[in-house]
């Protein structure tokens, strides 16, 4: 019963003083991280990176706490104030309610005055035989004021900021500072296959983590859907070290292959890695949204956002993106004109210009070595050095091919495809999730479908418009963002 | 930093003053929740539920009936208190979304 339950213990807790300051010390954080990002100080940057997921999660457990006290309390009270609310029904029911209402009065007024006449307009609802719900319902809108622990939005979203930020600089770092010994070229199929296994792998446990989270949501209950929503975002922690590690030394072999003239090894090589980094921001999503479930999941009522990627009703798991066909560069002609083709090769030019109408274009050369044939692509809105696309790195687009193209000057090439969100989102949950990390990292640069390896960092100024800054976007990209994709 | 750091010093004073006014709307729904959990805790042992326990009517339990309107009366309270605490949290949520779009926006640090 629950006036047992609510007499036995009364579980409101004051809130902790460690939320008062979090906007702060996390705000302060990123910019500390931004700073060494732009002076490519690596040791600078893996600190603040390190502090950075410490502090993120440590500040998590203060707005939980807040966020579950006042989420319970509301609950509770709730729950108290609609049986009130029932019995006063009940009251003014009955086919005595007048006798009722003037038995009360008069006992109210015996025992306390002053309580008497604060509770005479509802006694007067009741010997009129009907109970006005407008102070109760003023009632539950506190309680749902209360349940959303106001004021905590704002660091809750830098506490999110705090983990993404966090791993997408011990990823850089890991990248910057890994000093790769010069692969020799005869074992490269063995460290080929290596470099494909733990893909291979990560993509597995990123899979198996994120289908937990979706059977969870499917289950309903809260609980267990935030107990795998942190595993996935602690499942998504542990894997990246590692796998930026295996990525530069992916690069150093793309790189020994390409010198050694094995175009077609290094191209496989390349493949991997773009996959590599595609799913190190697929990690970095998991571990965004995970922990933003965590958080946002102690409110009484969720967020919409929220509320969307926990109902999975009538959604497939998997998501399935539209693939482009498979061409390559050197076959691509006027026959494939206005086709969604897939290409890929490595990078050797990346600009970015300005439309008439001041839209912004991002422009790649892609360069099959194999065949010495190149590819430009347009990008729609993406400053590709901006992004972290590097010079040198391997990069798979998907788009249009368009054998005269407005976006390039009337020249042939691949407009890149613009994913769909809110399409996507209908149709599969993993899109659902990865799209929902939006505000902290957008899984898709302009939600371009456009795979790239990662690349190492150059210093320089703000305004640098050299392919050579891998770390990029802990540069020039909002610590969180509002709009939606 | 200077414009950051005003920004932060009017989110912090915000802040303050939204968990202040949290904290007096958290004593009200307490004192709110006390009164109606005791007042159902009474009707239940009296009548068997809350619902009944009122419609009982005040001759088999005074006590119980004393302690549902001034649930009821409390709820009056901690509403208008609640008004505060929006209106506080509210300031507060835009004065640190003010100091991390500054953040956002200084590029050198």
């Amino acid at each position: 019963m629950v006036a047992d339950e609510g007499l036995r213990e009364l579980r409101a807790v004051p809130l902790p003083g460690i939320s008062r300051h979090s906007g702060r010390v996390l705000g302060d954080l990123l910019a500390a991280q931004r700073q060494a990002a732009r002076d490519a100080d690596w040791p600078a940057l893996l600190g603040t990176s390190l502090t950075l997921l410490g502090a993120g999660q440590g500040h998590a457990v203060a707005v939980r706490a807040v966020r579950s006290s006042d989420g319970t309390l509301a609950e509770d009270a709730l729950t108290g104030v609609g049986e009130v609310l029932d019995g006063l029904r009940q009251l003014a029911a009955r086919p005595d309610h007048e006798a009722q209402a003037e038995g009360i009065r008069a006992l109210l007024q015996e025992s306390d005055a002053g309580l008497a006449a604060r509770a005479a307009p509802l006694l007067d609802q009741v010997a009129a035989g009907a109970v006005d719900p407008s102070a109760f319902e003023e009632g539950e809108r506190l309680a749902d004021l209360l349940g959303q622990a106001p004021g905590t939005d704002v660091e809750a979203g830098l506490c999110v900021a705090a983990v993404t930020r966090g791993l997408l600089g011990v990823v850089h770092g890991t990248l910057n500072t890994t000093r790769p010994t010069d692969p020799d070229p005869a074992g490269a199929e063995r460290r080929l296959a290596t470099l494909r296994s733990i893909v291979d792998r990560v993509d597995g446990a990123l899979t198996t983590a994120e289908r937990s989270l979706f059977d969870a949501c499917a289950g309903g209950e809260r609980d267990e859907i935030a107990a795998a929503a942190v595993a996935l975002a602690r499942r998504a922690q542990d894997l990246l070290v590692h796998f930026a590690a295996a990525q530069a030394e992916g690069a150093a072999l793309a790189r020994t292959l390409r010198s050694a003239g094995r175009n077609a090894d290094a191209e496989r090589v390349g493949r991997a890695l773009a996959r590599g980094g595609r799913l190190v921001r697929r990690a970095v999503a998991d571990a965004a949204v995970g922990t933003r479930l965590d958080l946002d999941l102690a409110l009484r009522v969720l967020p919409p956002a929220v509320a969307d990627l926990t109902d999975t009703a009538g959604l497939a798991f998997a998501a399935a993106l539209p693939d482009g066909r498979n061409t390559e560069i050197a076959h691509l002609g006027p026959d494939d004109d206005g086709d969604l083709v897939e290409v890929a090769g490595f990078v050797t030019a990346a600009s970015a210009a300005r439309e008439p109408d001041g839209k912004l274009v991002g422009r790649v050369t892609l360069l099959d070595p194999s065949s010495g044939s190149s590819v430009e692509l347009s990008l729609l809105f993406v400053h590709p050095a901006h992004a972290g696309l590097t010079l040198d790195g391997y990069a798979v687009a998907h788009g249009r091919y368009r054998s005269a193209s407005e976006r390039l000057d009337g020249g042939p090439g691949v407009e890149v495809d613009v994913l769909a969100p809110t399409a996507l989102s209908r149709e599969s949950w993993q899109a659902r999730l990865w799209f929902s990390a939006t505000p902290w990292l957008h899984p898709w640069r302009g939600r371009l479908h456009l795979d790239w390896s990662l690349g190492t960092h150059s210093a320089g100024p703000d305004d640098f418009e050299d392919a050579t800054r891998g770390a990029a976007e802990l540069i020039l990209t909002p610590f969180t963002r509002t709009e939606n994709l | 930093m200077a414009a950051c750091d005003a920004l932060a010093e009017e989110a912090e004073e915000a802040r303050e003053r939204a968990e202040e006014a949290a904290a007096e709307t958290k004593d009200e729904l307490q004192e709110a929740r006390t009164d109606t959990l005791q007042a159902i805790s009474v009707c239940g042992a009296a009548a068997g539920g809350f619902a009944a326990g009122v419609a009982a009517g005040l001759a088999a339990a005074p006590a119980c009936v004393s302690s549902a309107w001034e649930a009821v009366t409390s709820w009056c309270d901690a509403r208008d208190s609640a008004r505060g605490t929006g209106a506080a949290a509210e300031q507060a949520a835009a004065a640190q979304a003010a100091y991390l779009a500054c953040l956002n926006d200084h590029k050198r640090g």
